[in-house]
C-alpha cells in the first residue's frame, strides 16, 4: 500500500514536471504595456536593507558594514540593468532630502508601507503559472506621487533585500544535527548553508502607483548579484515609432536554481 | 535501552541546571533607581542599547518622528513627572510620540521611551497619559529588555540542546515560545504595578489606571487578538480585575486633589486628531477611521477635516474590500466569519459604500464649509460610479482649488483617462 502511495506520487510528479508547468515568482500588471509606453525615467528610492548575524544564543545581529557595502552595490546592480533596459535613471539625492525634509522622509516610508499592504494581494500563497503572471492590478496609490514629482521621474523603482550569516556556533549546532540525523537515518549528512540573501523589486507607476512589474528570488549565499538576476527578468523593450513597447519571448524562463517562492 | 534513559535523563538534568542557574542570573538585575544597578556594564546590556540606539536612528531617518513642539513639551512634563529618581549612571528617560496609528506605547533599554499617535488619540485625559507613560519607565527602570534578553537566551540555548537530542526536527522550539510570552506577561503586570506607584507620587488619580484598559481596546473581542500588538499582554480584563485588586490594597486613600486633568489634555488631543485619522486611512483602518472621526465630530461639526477623513474611509472601503474585510476580521476575531465570506460581504457593499462616502462629503460641505479636497473625493466617487462627466467636473474644481497638492500627478492621470475615455465614446 505504502509502495503504491510513492509510485502514485512519483508519477504525479513527473507529470507535473513533463507538462511543463512553470511557475514564476514575477508579477505583473495587466495593462503593463499601456503604462510602459508612457515611461522614460526611473527613479531608485532608498532601498530597504536588513543583514544580520544569526547567533546560536538565538540573536540577529545587525552587520552594518555589510548593510552599507551591499545598499550601494544592489543600487549600483539596479540602476546597470535600467540603463541597459532602455530607461533614464534619474540620480536623486534622496538621503539629502530626506535629512532636510522628515516629513518627505515619512512619505518615502509611507510607499514602502503601502507596498507591503499590496505584496499580499500579489504573494497570497498561490503559485502562478507564466501564462497568468500578467493578470494582476495592484496599486499603491497616489502616495507615489511625492517621490515621483520631486524626482522628476516617470517610475520608482523599490528595492527590499534581507540576508543572513550564521555564526561559527550556529552552523556547528546545525551541522551536529544533520549528522545526529544521518546516523539515526543510516543516510548521508545534509549540506546546512552559512548564508542566504532574498531581493523583492518592484517597479511602480509615478502617476497612479500602480504596481508594473514585480519580482523575487532568494539564494543560499549572501550577494547583491541576486538584483542583477531580479531585474534580468524585466521584459526587454524596444521603440516603435517613439513608444516604448515590450520585445516578446525575451526575458529568460526560471530555473530550479532560482530557489525562488 | 536503560543506558539510553540513563543518558537521557543525565542530559536533561544538565540542561535543568543550565536554566537554573540562568534564572539566579536575571533576578540578580538591580532596579535603575538602587545605587548597585550597574547600568550598562555587561557585554550583553551594552548590545542591547546599541540595538536601542540603531532603531532610534532608524525612526529618525524614516521620518516617524512627530515634532510638533507643544506635544512633545507636553508629553515630556507628564512623563518627567512619574519617573522615580534614578541613580548614577543610570538611563536618562526620553519621550517621543511617533507617527504610527496603532494603539501602543514602547520602551528600549536605553531609556528611550515611545508612544504612538494611534494611542495618544483614545486616551482622555492626563492621568491616563500619565498611567501609559509610567508603564513604559518602570519596564526602563526594572530593566525588563535585559531580563528578557537573558531568559530568551536561555530558553533558545535550552531550545538548541533539544533540537539536537531530537535530531534536529526543530519541533522543541514550540514550548519554550509560549514560555517567552508568559514571561513577557509577568513583566506588563510587574510594569502595571509600579505604574500606579508612580503615578500615585506625581499625585495623578489612580483610578484613572483601570480606565486606560477600556479605552484603548480597539478590538470588539475580549481575547488577545493572535498576531496583534497585544499577544503576548495579558487580556484587559485581566488588567482591569488585578488593577481593581492593587488600588483596593494599596490606594483606596486617594487624595482629593489627585489630578485627572482632562482639558489640558484635550487641547493636546485636538492637535493630533487630524494626523490620526490620516495615518489610520494609510493604514488601511477604515471602520477605526470613522469611528474615530465620529467620536471628534460629536465635539465639533465645523471642522471641514473630520467630514473628509469619515467620507474617505467609506470611498476605500469600497475601493479595498479586501483591506476592509481584513481589519473586521481583525476587529471582530472569530465571530468575524470566514475571509471568503468576508470578502464576499464587503464587495457586496461596494455601492452602499460609495453612496455614504458621497453622502458624508456633501453633509460636510454643508456643515462645515469649502474644502478643495471634497470635491477630489466627491470626483473619485464619480469616477467609480461610472459617471465621467460629474468626476471630471469635481477633479478638476478640486485642482483648481489647490493647485500644489501633493496628488496632483494622479488626478491628472485619472482625468487623462477619463477624458481619452469619453474621446473613444
Amino acid at each position: 500500500m505504502h509502495t503504491k502511495k510513492l509510485i502514485v506520487t512519483a508519477l504525479l510528479f513527473s507529470w507535473v514536471i513533463v507538462s511543463g508547468c512553470s511557475y514564476t515568482s514575477v508579477r505583473q500588471h495587466q495593462d503593463f504595456d499601456e503604462y510602459l509606453a508612457d515611461i522614460k525615467s526611473v527613479v531608485i528610492a532608498p532601498p530597504a536593507v536588513t543583514i544580520e548575524e544569526w547567533q546560536f544564543s538565538g540573536d540577529k545581529v545587525p552587520l552594518l558594514e555589510k548593510k552599507e557595502k551591499i545598499r550601494e552595490l544592489i543600487m549600483l546592480r539596479a540602476k546597470e540593468r535600467l540603463l541597459a533596459k532602455g530607461f533614464e535613471v534619474k540620480d536623486f539625492d534622496f538621503n539629502a532630502a530626506m535629512e532636510s525634509d522628515p516629513d518627505f522622509a515619512f512619505e518615502v516610508n509611507q510607499v514602502v508601507e503601502a507596498f507591503n499592504e499590496a505584496r499580499a494581494e500579489l504573494y497570497d500563497g498561490k503559485p502562478v503559472t507564466e501564462e497568468n503572471k500578467d493578470k494582476f492590478d495592484a496599486s499603491i496609490g497616489p502616495v507615489i506621487n511625492t517621490i515621483a514629482s520631486r524626482s522628476q521621474a516617470d517610475a520608482v523603482l523599490l528595492l527590499h533585500y534581507y540576508g543572513y550569516e550564521k555564526s561559527a556556533g550556529m552552523v556547528a549546532k546545525d551541522l551536529a544535527a544533520s549528522v545526529l540525523l544521518a546516523l539515526v537515518s543510516g543516510g548521508t549528512t545534509v549540506a546546512q548553508s552559512m548564508s542566504g540573501s532574498q531581493v523583492e523589486i518592484a517597479f511602480i507607476d509615478g502617476d497612479t502607483g500602480a504596481v508594473l512589474w514585480v519580482n523575487t528570488k532568494a539564494v543560499p549565499s549572501l550577494t547583491a548579484e541576486i538584483a542583477k538576476h531580479t531585474i534580468d527578468e524585466f521584459p526587454d523593450t524596444e521603440h516603435e515609432n517613439g513608444i516604448r513597447v515590450v520585445k516578446r519571448e525575451t526575458a529568460p524562463k526560471q530555473t530550479e536554481s532560482d530557489y525562488n517562492y | 535501552m536503560i543506558k539510553n534513559a540513563m543518558r537521557n535523563i543525565y542530559l536533561l538534568s544538565l540542561l535543568g541546571l543550565l536554566l537554573s542557574g540562568c534564572i539566579g542570573m536575571t533576578e540578580s538585575i538591580r532596579p535603575l533607581t538602587d545605587n548597585d544597578h550597574q547600568y550598562a556594564s555587561s557585554d550583553q546590556e551594552l548590545q542591547l542599547i546599541a540595538r536601542a540606539e540603531a532603531a532610534h536612528e532608524e525612526l529618525l531617518s524614516k521620518g516617524l518622528m512627530y515634532r510638533d513642539q507643544l506635544v512633545s513639551d507636553y508629553i515630556k512634563l507628564v512623563g518627567n513627572s512619574v519617573t522615580p529618581p534614578m541613580t548614577d549612571g543610570a538611563a536618562k528617560i526620553n519621550f517621543y510620540v511617533l507617527k504610527d496609528p496603532s494603539v501602543n506605547a514602547m520602551a528600549f533599554p536605553n531609556g528611550n521611551v515611545y508612544i504612538n499617535i494611534g494611542l495618544l488619540a483614545r486616551l482622555e485625559n492626563e492621568a491616563q497619559l500619565a498611567h501609559v507613560l509610567s508603564h513604559e519607565v518602570a519596564h526602563v527602570v526594572h530593566r525588563h529588555s535585559l531580563k528578557t534578553s537573558y531568559s530568551r537566551q536561555n530558553t533558545i540555548v535550552a531550545a538548541h540542546i533539544t533540537d539536537l537530542l531530537m535530531f534536529g526536527t526543530s519541533l522543541a522550539y514550540l514550548p519554550y515560545i509560549s514560555q517567552l510570552a508568559a514571561y513577557s506577561q509577568d513583566q506588563e503586570l510587574e510594569s502595571d504595578q509600579f505604574a500606579m506607584e508612580y503615578m500615585y507620587r506625581a499625585n495623578y488619580d489612580v483610578r484613572q489606571a483601570q480606565e486606560v484598559f477600556r479605552v484603548i481596546q480597539e478590538t470588539k473581542v475580549t481575547e488577545s487578538v493572535p498576531g496583534s500588538i497585544y499577544a503576548s499582554h495579558p487580556t484587559h480584563q485581566q488588567r482591569v480585575a488585578q488593577a481593581r485588586q492593587w488600588i483596593a490594597a494599596s490606594y483606596s486613600q486617594a487624595p482629593a486633589d489627585a489630578m485627572i486633568a482632562a482639558e489640558s489634555y484635550q487641547s493636546i488631543s485636538e492637535k493630533i486628531t487630524h494626523l490620526n485619522l490620516k495615518l489610520k486611512l494609510n493604514d488601511k483602518q477604515y471602520q477605526l477611521t470613522i469611528e474615530a472621526a465620529d467620536n471628534a465630530l460629536q465635539k465639533t461639526m465645523s471642522d471641514p477635516w473630520l467630514w473628509y477623513y469619515k467620507g474617505e474611509a467609506y470611498r476605500l472601503m469600497a475601493e479595498h474590500p479586501k483591506s476592509a474585510a481584513r481589519e473586521y476580521s481583525w476587529l471582530h476575531g472569530k465571530e468575524a466569519g470566514d475571509a471568503g465570506t468576508l470578502l464576499q460581504r464587503f464587495t457586496d457593499k461596494k455601492s452602499e459604500h460609495l453612496e455614504k462616502a458621497q453622502q458624508v462629503f456633501r453633509e460636510g460641505l454643508s456643515r462645515a464649509g469649502e474644502l478643495p479636497q471634497f470635491h477630489r473625493g466627491i470626483g473619485l466617487v464619480a469616477y467609480a460610479k461610472g459617471d465621467a462627466q460629474s468626476a471630471v467636473n469635481e477633479l478638476q474644481t478640486y485642482l483648481d482649488r489647490a493647485p500644489t497638492t501633493k496628488d496632483k500627478l494622479y488626478i491628472e492621470h485619472l482625468l487623462q483617462e477619463i477624458g481619452e475615455g469619453q474621446n473613444a465614446h
